[in-house]
């Protein structure tokens, strides 16, 4: 359901419309009260001899509502108290008026309100105000105390006063369009003018166009698809059984044709115009979808063309940490130090590292995430290899849950098990041949199903354990650990090291930390 | 009591973070601290109200550098933000534009751009 109408246009196009109709009312009850009981113009009370006049106490009601109508719709700013006050007192007056009327009907036999201030009404044949236009009024009053209520959402009781009383008064005008007679049969509506069924229909309208934000009129005026629909179909609907039933009505009239044939024929126009505006609809529904599946394949091209382009990207980048990776072991080869020879070649095989992760982007289904399995053990295979690990015997085993990672987080991690397998590499196995380095990638279950909890990444060794990397140059352990604490910092996890019969060292990266992509927001 | 100018880091990245800090204390600037996130950075900024901040622009979290310094410009306007931004396309540049920046900075930053940066007036 469409609740929100923000176009500003169509908001703008709604305040004329409330400022035209109820305009409108407004010069037709002065015309009435003035020209009609003040000067004796008779038409304008009554449109037709057959038909009810509208009481003096109707029309000052109309004037009274389209004035605040007309005010409340031109207000800039609503927390003027004036206009609140006009509202409630339009309100309590049109509200009092309408019940004592009612009172006055019902309870006292009297011809409604006007005959308590004017007793000769019964002579001047004004049959005063009809206890349907009083209901109606009533309506209308409850909506008016409404309007100055500032609520946070929608007003819900407004919406449903305005619709019954529009329900209400319809009846009656479309009663005048078929049966004058009839419809005075019915004794609540006996005596409700033309003019002041009309009137109404006009107010009730603009009731509900002055606060479109709830219930149907929301929905017709939505900005969605289907209210664009339902605007279309509206009229058809509304119209035409309308329309249909008042010629059947004229056929009948003048003996054409009898009354039960002119139901089976209106039967039948009813739904076959029906039908034939449901497939109208049909017709430009398809019309839309089939440019709703063009904008689509366009769309799917676009994004297809953008990842062509963002795997380029990530092969340049491979190509560029390669070269990076090739001239700082080319840098090594000439020096002579041998601890500045170590500084080049681990600074070389991070830049690997970063390599491999973008390698692999270039292969990833969606051009920004890895998948886990794959990342850990490619990764982990050229890290042992890198920094010779192969040629010693030493083999390393990755386990991992199906799970996508981030670029972001990759790379971070990349660098991370870089440190941690290199150590193990050069550390774990002092002074024998082979061993093995596990690494194991594992997402724990979390509270709800949909999330995903903690990553628990651990790099265990079957080695001889962390106190035998005595003959480390103090300069190349730092560097490494230095990274190792400021990753495991920048991840937001904690690490934790247990050493027996080999080391294991465990990294707990809380979700959150895996979750704050800056590609996300 | 050192009389040197001092300096905070804003950054995410703990390699970028860490090299900046090596560079500054290079140019004898002190190096009061380095925050990742926006509300660590506006705390600790607020609180030891440095000469500089070196500011990168894209953070983790919905704050931005641009929204950090805002938020420090209005207690303290005279503070001086260097951006060290990895993007230089039109709308960040645009964004930094809207703070009044002392300096910005693309990365990757070399060290005698840093320093021109300080060295301004």
């Amino acid at each position: 359901m469409s609740r929100s109408i923000v176009n500003p246009a169509a908001a703008s196009r709604r305040r004329a419309w409330v400022n035209v109709l109820s305009g409108l009312t407004l010069c037709m009850s002065a015309l009435v009260l003035v020209g009609g009981w003040g000067a004796g113009i008779v038409i304008l009370t009554r449109l037709h001899p057959s038909y009810s006049a509208m009481a003096p106490s109707t029309a000052l009601c109309i004037f009274l509502g389209s004035a605040v109508l007309l005010l409340w719709n031109n207000l800039r700013f609503s927390n003027d108290n004036i206009p609140r006050a006009v509202a409630y007192g339009a309100g309590a007056t049109i509200g009092i008026i309408a019940f004592v009327d009612l009172v006055a009907i019902f309870f006292a036999g009297m011809k409604g309100v006007d005959a308590l201030i004017w007793p000769d009404v019964a002579a001047l044949q004004v049959s005063g105000m009809a206890s349907a236009t009083a209901c109606a009024f009533l309506f209308f009053a409850f909506s008016l105390l409404r309007l100055p209520r500032r609520l946070a959402g929608p007003d819900r009781a407004y919406m449903y006063a305005a619709t019954i009383g529009l329900v209400m008064v319809l009846i009656a005008v479309v009663g005048y369009a078929f049966d004058a007679e009839a419809l005075y049969a019915v004794s609540i509506y006996t005596s409700m003018a033309l003019h002041t069924a009309l009137s109404f229909v006009v107010l009730f309208t603009a009731l509900l166009l002055l606060r479109p934000d709830s219930g149907w009129i929301a929905v017709l005026l939505g900005d969605g698809v289907g209210s664009i629909g339902a605007r279309r179909l509206f009229p058809a609907v509304i119209i035409m059984p309308f329309a249909l039933c008042l010629i059947a009505l004229a056929f009948t009239e003048t003996g054409f044709v009898d009354a039960n044939f002119r139901l089976s024929v209106l039967a039948i126009a009813m739904m076959a115009a029906l039908a034939a505006v449901v497939l109208c609809n049909a017709v430009s529904e398809n019309r839309r979808q089939e440019q709703l599946l063009t904008t689509n394949k366009e769309l799917a091209a676009a994004v297809a063309a953008r990842d062509l382009l963002l795997r380029e990207v990530y092969h340049r980048v491979k190509n560029n940490l390669q070269m990076t990776n090739a001239l700082l072991q080319i840098g090594a080869q000439s020096v002579q130090e041998e601890a500045a020879r170590d500084v080049l070649h681990s600074t070389a095989r991070r830049v690997e590292a970063l390599g491999t992760v973008h390698r692999l982007l270039i292969a990833a289904v969606i051009p920004s995430e890895l998948e886990v399995p794959t990342f850990l053990k490619e990764l982990c295979e050229n890290i042992v290899s890198g920094c010779g690990g192969k040629s010693r015997g030493i083999t390393v085993e990755t386990s991992a849950d199906q799970a996508l990672i981030h670029i972001d987080k990759a790379v971070t991690i990349g660098l991370l098990l870089n440190e941690l397998v290199t150590n193990a590499v050069k550390h774990a196995f002092h002074g024998r041949d082979g061993g093995k380095i596990s690494v194991a990638y594992h997402v724990q279950a979390a509270g709800d199903v949909q999330e995903q909890g903690d990553i628990i990444l651990t790099v265990s060794d079957d080695g001889t354990g962390i106190g035998t990397d005595v003959d480390e140059a103090p300069s190349r352990k730092g560097t490494g650990n230095h990274i190792i604490r400021g990753l495991v910092q920048q991840l937001r996890a904690t690490m934790t090291v247990h050493v027996d019969k080999g080391t294991t060292i465990s990294i707990d990266i809380p979700n959150e930390a895996l979750l704050g992509g800056r590609y996300v927001a | 009591m050192s009389r040197n100018p001092s300096v905070i880091i804003v950054e995410d990245e703990f390699l970028i973070s860490n090299y900046l800090a090596s560079l500054c204390n290079q140019m004898s600037i002190d190096v009061l601290g380095s925050a990742a996130h926006a509300d660590e950075a506006i705390a600790m900024i607020l609180d030891l109200k440095p000469n500089y901040v070196l500011m990168d622009v894209r953070l983790q979290g919905k704050r931005d550098g641009v929204d950090i310094a805002n938020r420090v410009h209005e207690s303290l306007p005279h503070i001086r933000i260097i951006y060290v931004t990895g993007s230089s396309e039109p709308p960040t540049i645009d964004r930094i534009n809207t703070d009044n920046p002392f300096r910005i900075l693309i990365k990757p930053i070399n060290p005698d751009e840093l320093r021109s940066a300080f060295e301004a007036r």
